[in-house]
């Protein structure tokens, strides 16, 4: 009976343990959200300003934070120049005090047609550790209608009619000289 | 004055080196337009992007052209001796400039023309093609004729054509720094304030709030302030460069 009631007490305890370093893992110090937009499909040239929450769930301040949009190119398998996006800026957070909440905004144009993960990461300058959000889906769509026979033609007619009237004009300018 | 009108046309427009410009300038819009087809990077792009960058090439083109064309006229002529000339006829010096700016003009206008069809192949499938000429005819002018006047100011005050091509070149270069820059840099120090008071920064913002954002007429209006305080700068600026317009010992 008392063996019996060991088992018991150890597989609860082992709950008990594991529930814990579960909640622990779901609960890490920093914690990064994307509030808004919660997903964009949009054409390119579309600009957003992705707002993010980080809260500090340590009993520590938490100093010289940088706050930084990511993205990963899901369609090319790339990862992405964020300069071309105009969102190499990262926000900086002086401190973070213990279970203090800041909203940062982050400005993005979305430049090329793709499918993306975007996601807002966090670095301390006094810690390795690295904390990020979620990734929120991203549809850049294409919308070019160009035809490339149009610009074959255009590229090569335009500088051949110029060049007929540079004909023209240097052989009037002749017979002018000439007469 | 519509004789000198034609002599400035004659001589800058369709002159051996004025025609020849239009010949390179199409070459390099051909170039240009064909690589958004054949570039990888640059077929990527949106056709809005694609027209947006057209758009930028053919702004700096045209300023480039028009400011080497404006800086040689005042001081060519004086160089060459011709000015003393044109000074003893009946005309006025504002008109004199008058008609110099008219060249300028002229010359603007054949590189518009002879962008456009390439705008219609960029534009094509789209409803584009007449907001991208209103934007070139209501801005790009406005800014490339403002660099040009300033141009001819320099060229008035400055006896060497040299001196006043650089000069100008360094004042476009100057004003066309933000274009050049990271976002990161743009946000801060000196670039952040040539952004804020640069004409070209101004009219890339109204490109995009026109073409991409669809704003509402304020705010294009707002966006292109400084383009339109810009020329109105230049245009006071020749004003009293043209009362400088003098012999080159002096009256």
């Amino acid at each position: 009976m008392l063996k019996k009631a060991g088992i018991v007490l150890a597989i609860l305890l082992g709950f008990v343990v594991t529930g814990q370093n579960a909640f622990a893992m779901e609960q890490p110090n920093v914690e990064v959200k994307v509030i808004s937009p919660t997903q964009v499909k949009d054409y390119p040239g579309k600009e957003t300003t992705v707002k993010a929450q980080i809260t500090n769930h340590t009993n520590q301040s938490i100093k010289d934070l940088v706050v930084y949009i990511t993205m990963a190119d899901m369609g090319k398998k790339w990862t992405v120049n964020l300069e071309d996006y105009s969102a190499d800026k990262p926000e900086q957070v002086k401190e973070l005090k213990p279970g203090e909440t800041k909203e940062i905004s982050l400005p993005i144009r979305f430049v090329y047609t793709s499918n993306y993960y975007l996601y807002v990461t966090a670095a301390s300058t006094h810690s390795l550790d690295i904390y990020s959000s979620n990734g929120i889906p991203i549809d850049i769509m294409g919308n070019t209608k160009i035809n490339p026979t149009i610009i074959q033609v255009v590229s090569m007619g335009t500088p051949l009619i110029v060049l007929v009237f540079v004909g023209l004009n240097f052989t009037k300018n002749r017979r002018k000289r000439v007469a | 004055m519509s004789s000198l009108i034609k002599k400035e046309i004659r001589e800058h427009v369709f002159s051996r080196k004025g025609v020849w410009i239009f010949f390179a300038i199409s070459i390099l819009f051909s170039g240009l337009t064909y690589s958004f087809i054949s570039v990888k990077e640059l077929s990527l792009l949106a056709q809005v992007e694609v027209n947006m960058t057209f758009m930028k090439a053919l702004i700096g083109i045209s300023i480039l052209v028009s400011i080497i064309l404006g800086s040689t006229m005042v001081s060519g002529e004086r160089e060459q001796g011709t000015l003393e000339s044109l000074l003893l006829t009946p005309l006025s010096k504002v008109k004199i400039i008058l008609s110099k700016v008219v060249g300028i003009l002229v010359f603007w206008l054949i590189i518009s023309v002879i962008s456009i069809p390439y705008f219609y192949a960029l534009t094509y499938g789209t409803n584009m093609l007449l907001t991208i000429l209103s934007y070139l005819y209501l801005i790009g002018l406005p800014l490339v004729i403002s660099f040009s006047l300033l141009s001819l100011a320099f060229s008035t005050w400055i006896s060497s054509s040299k001196n006043a091509t650089l000069l100008s070149i360094v004042l476009f270069l100057v004003t066309a720094i933000p274009m050049f820059l990271s976002t990161t840099m743009k946000k801060s120090g000196f670039a952040h304030l040539v952004d804020l008071l640069s004409p070209v920064s101004a009219s890339m913002l109204t490109l995009k709030d026109w073409l991409v954002n669809r704003l509402g007429f304020f705010f294009i209006f707002m966006d292109s302030l400084p383009v339109l305080c810009f020329l109105a700068i230049s245009i006071i600026c020749l004003f009293y460069a043209s009362k400088k317009m003098d012999f080159l010992g002096g009256e």
